[in-house]
């Protein structure tokens, strides 16, 4: 392997905490515009409330539609930023250092903004709190319930406890100027004192934390996944519906990162610590990802395309070649093939080319969620037409709050917080000097295993 | 099963005996042209090959015969059950010929036990005028035609349900075990403020961190 | 060393955890809700069902309209719906479609709520005052004879009765609504609306438990009539075990 450049810690310390100094017009500007986008989704919400659901552009044969595939979609870009900075941090790949911090405080914000759609796509929101006084097991969405506030406390342990540290490090510097942030750091910072006893501790937790996650993550999407398989509809009632669903979250959540990660560093100047190689490994994942996502498309589309069950065959033939044909194939192109060769061929693997790979992704998974939902909702079960959800200004609009909630809250978020993991960072560096020191023992250890 | 076997003759033939004889309500109708006709209703125990009755099941036999007592042969006999269902009606139950004794047999099941009222009719013929009779019994069992099946698997589904809520509840106690644990522990092991704040001034990072390595050694234990 | 003794402490931790979840934590959620009840009771006086003869049916849609005046219905909700069949020979047939109340209800068994229940007499239903309107049954209704209210439902005229599951009028904003077989009709001796309002005589309602099926003019024996008639019920083969009959007629197929 390449021996890394590792920075050193007076800078690194620098650059993590640039977001909170005092911020410029652009900032404030990017932050009012995003505000906006999420008040105007608030207002179409308020709006909903007292005109009903039929406003969003719902119908009795368009029951479902936008509001779950953004629920299966917000929710699996969480998925995917919550694992990759799981596997990375069990693999104790050391390139992940600068990254982790924002895979996994876009994992809480975007699974926050799934679970609003878990709220606004009912039709009686006012009384939810039936989930808890009432529950009936046997039923899929109790289980969803159940399964996502598991899911969304592992994410917040999972982002608050490798954050103690760094809030040890504000609490000291906020010492002097005092006030309530400093009362926030100190209160969150349990006395941190980089003590070897702490230090173990927090090790052993995060292990904990990161080991647990991975499966719940994979639980929590498939739990997802069977609100859709167990109702037995055509188009559905599959049993790869789980696995399907759990790589598709993945493959949206690492070019989430991408995005989220590029953009971060490009606003903080970040280029020194979070490199090229970064993006690009990431680009790598998302590859893999998008290969086997498309490899599940087609194992799906193969074994009910060759049975040609009579009830399964009018929504693979509207998917395929009927009415929402251009759509599919505008995700097979968009949202597979061309993420793919950008990030496959050298001339494109740059920074922008691994960049609009990912927008791509994250605007196909959508659409692709989308064509999950619909068209099997569409579909007539007895006789008849076909139904439709066309969505309204009403469902885009809060569709586009939800959306924009999510840079927002990062942005504010890392008003406070360092937007690396100064101390893991740290420890890397060490680890690195560390073994810089024992590099022939290392090298020979290295050779000495199968690849 | 042999018991519940013995249990179940035992009934049945109680309820061949309360299965009341009261046969034959037959009335005279003269209509211009007709011929006047009789109709007797008799419901009976059914036997099954070794003599013993059926449970639940009768012979409705409607006797048809001319105003001089001559059988009326292959002739039309419909009968009926009277229903309470939203309101008292009698329910089609089944059709049968007579035969050439003047005999119209039908197999009733009774849906429910408790007095059955039955009636035959003869809906008349062209020189045959229209006839009806009635009989009652009472069956101590009835064999109910629909009967609840059990939810295929529910054990399963039950025992998942078991299981999944202890797979629940054992991850929300480690989740939230380990955050007790960690908080508790980091704050119990941190140095008072000043302390600290004195440690941090005084001491290199480098012996803090040599401990940490020598306990965790993060990296170093998987990467040789 | 030190290594190793972490690893052990998390360990035992773990298990420790583990077993105290097992001992304990289930405990309180083990309600009745465990598994959904899909059984009416079978005390019960009636188990109500409903037999359509389809060799009658013109498709004049007027149990439709019966329906709607009864429950004061939005034009869209057709709690039975006459739906128009093409069989193989290019023609098509009327064929009412009403809430099935199967013995295995699907959408029963999804409600997160429990706001769908079967009562006693075996009639699904629906309480619209605890409904959340997240229409997962809505999704696994096979016969798509559940309906949503999206807007405002038209206005009722003021009855003594509450909206209530067994008179679900008027129907409530945000709720999911269905054919209720005229549980309000049933309880007090009369025809559903539709058995009510059918002029061609094709509908009967029916009883499992003194076995016999009324269109309102003619009663016959339900288990004689249906077996004699080839009655079948509408997908049958996805075990939903429905409590609505079919007599096959004018040679429309009915499973596909």
């Amino acid at each position: 392997m390449l021996k890394p450049e590792f920075p050193s810690s007076d800078a690194v310390t620098a650059a993590a905490l640039r977001p909170l100094a005092p911020s410029g017009r652009r900032f404030w500007a990017l932050a009012a515009a995003l505000a906006a986008v999420v008040a105007a989704g608030g207002v179409a919400y308020v709006y909903q409330l007292f005109s009903g659901l039929g406003v969003a552009g719902y119908s009795d044969h368009g029951f479902w539609g936008i509001y779950e595939a953004n629920l299966v979609a917000f929710i699996g870009v969480s998925y995917g930023g919550a694992l990759v900075s799981a596997i990375l941090r069990l693999t104790q790949a050391r390139w992940r250092a600068p990254i982790t911090r924002l895979s996994e405080a876009m994992a809480v914000f975007s699974l926050l903004a799934g679970m609003l759609f878990a709220v606004i796509h009912l039709g009686r929101p006012e009384r939810i709190w039936r989930l808890v006084a009432s529950p009936q097991i046997s039923s899929p969405l109790v289980w969803d319930f159940v399964a996502v506030m598991t899911y969304l406390l592992a994410t917040v342990i999972f982002l608050y406890l490798p954050l103690i540290p760094d809030i040890a490090l504000l609490r000291d510097r906020f010492e002097r100027a005092g006030g309530l942030r400093f009362k926030l750091y100190r209160a969150l910072a349990l006395n941190w004192a980089d003590l070897p006893r702490q230090h173990q501790v927090l090790h052993a937790s995060v292990s904990v934390i990161a080991v647990i996650i991975i499966p719940l993550a994979v639980i929590v999407h498939s739990v997802l996944s069977w609100a859709f398989a167990v109702t037995g509809r055509p188009g559905w009632d599959s049993t790869i519906f789980a696995p399907y669903f759990v790589v598709a979250a993945l493959y949206s959540g690492v070019a989430t990162v991408i995005i989220v990660v590029a953009a971060f560093r490009w606003a903080y100047r970040l280029h020194d610590y979070i490199g090229l190689k970064q993006l690009r490994y990431l680009g790598y994942l998302m590859l893999a990802l998008d290969l086997l996502y498309l490899y599940f498309t087609f194992t799906e589309l193969l074994t009910e395309g060759y049975v040609m069950n009579a009830e399964v065959v009018p929504v693979l033939e509207s998917m395929l070649v009927g009415q929402y044909a251009p759509y599919f194939w505008l995700f097979i192109l968009g949202g597979g093939i061309v993420p793919l060769l950008l990030v496959c061929l050298p001339k494109t693997r740059g920074v922008p080319g691994i960049v609009v790979a990912a927008i791509l992704v994250v605007a196909g998974m959508w659409l692709k969620r989308l064509l999950i939902v619909v068209p099997t909702v569409a579909h007539p079960l007895i006789a008849g037409a076909w139904g439709s959800f066309q969505p309204t200004w009403v469902s885009m609009s809060i569709t586009l709050g939800a959306a924009a909630a999510i840079p927002l809250l990062l942005m504010l978020f890392f008003k406070l917080f360092p937007v690396m993991a100064i101390y893991e960072m740290g420890e890397i560096a060490e680890e690195a000097r560390q073994d810089a020191l024992r590099l022939p023992v290392t090298a020979i250890n290295q050779e000495g295993l199968p690849s | 099963m042999n018991l519940k076997l013995l249990a179940t003759w035992a009934s049945a033939a109680l309820a061949v005996c309360a299965a009341a004889a009261s046969p034959a309500v037959a009335q005279q109708a003269t209509d211009q042209g007709t011929t006047a006709t009789t109709l007797a209703l008799s419901a009976d125990a059914r036997m099954d090959s070794r003599g013993r009755p059926v449970p639940g099941q009768l012979v409705l036999n409607a006797t048809l015969t001319q105003a001089d007592g001559k059988p009326l042969n292959n002739r039309v006999i419909n009968f009926y059950q009277q229903v309470d269902l939203l309101g008292p009606h009698d329910a089609f139950v089944g059709t049968a010929n007579t035969d050439a004794t003047g005999v119209a047999a039908l197999l009733y099941e009774a849906p429910q036990p408790g007095l059955q009222q039955l009636k035959a009719r003869f809906p008349g013929a062209p020189g045959y005028a229209p006839q009806e009779a009635g009989t009652s019994a009472q069956l101590k069992e009835g064999i109910p035609p629909f009967q609840a099946e059990p939810i295929p698997l529910g054990k399963v589904a039950s025992g998942l349900s078991v299981g999944a809520l202890l797979l629940v509840s054992a991850v929300w106690l480690v989740l939230l075990g380990v955050l007790v644990r960690t908080v508790t522990a980091l704050r119990a092991a941190g140095a008072p403020a000043r302390e600290r704040r004195a440690r941090a001034r005084s001491t290199e990072n480098i012996s803090q961190r040599g401990g940490a390595e020598t306990i965790s050694q993060p990296g170093g234990e998987v990467s040789t | 060393m030190a290594k190793s003794r972490v690893a052990l402490t998390r360990r035992r931790f773990l298990t420790a955890l583990t077993l105290a979840a097992g001992g304990t934590a289930a405990a309180p959620f083990v309600g009745e809700r465990l598994v959904a009840a899909t059984s009416a009771a079978p005390e019960a006086k009636h188990q109500w069902a409903f037999v359509v003869d389809l060799r009658k049916c013109d498709g004049c849609e007027h149990c439709t309209k019966a329906c709607q005046d009864e429950h004061h219905l939005a034009k869209d909700q057709k709690w039975i719906n006459v739906y128009r069949i093409s069989s193989a020979d290019g023609e098509t047939h009327p064929m009412p479609r009403l809430c099935m109340h199967c013995e295995n209800p699907p959408c029963l068994k999804v409600c997160p709520v429990g706001a769908t229940f079967k009562n006693a007499e075996g009639v699904v239903l629906v309480n619209q005052q605890t409904c959340i309107g997240c229409r997962t049954c809505m999704a696994a209704c096979p016969y798509e004879a559940r309906y949503f209210n999206w807007q405002e439902p038209p206005p009722a005229p003021k009855t003594l009765m509450p909206s209530m599951p067994e008179f679900p009028v008027p129907q409530l904003k945000g709720t999911v609504g269905k054919c209720i077989l005229c549980v309000h009709n049933t309880q007090t001796g009369k025809l559903p609306a539709c058995v009510e309002g059918c002029p061609m005589e094709a509908l009967y309602i029916a009883d499992l438990k003194s076995d016999a099926a009324t269109n309102g003019r003619e009663t016959v024996k339900l288990s004689t009539f249906l077996r004699e008639n080839d009655a079948i019920r509408f997908r049958e083969e996805l075990g939903t075990r429905p409590r609505v009959y079919y007599i096959p007629g004018h040679g429309q197929k009915l499973i596909f």
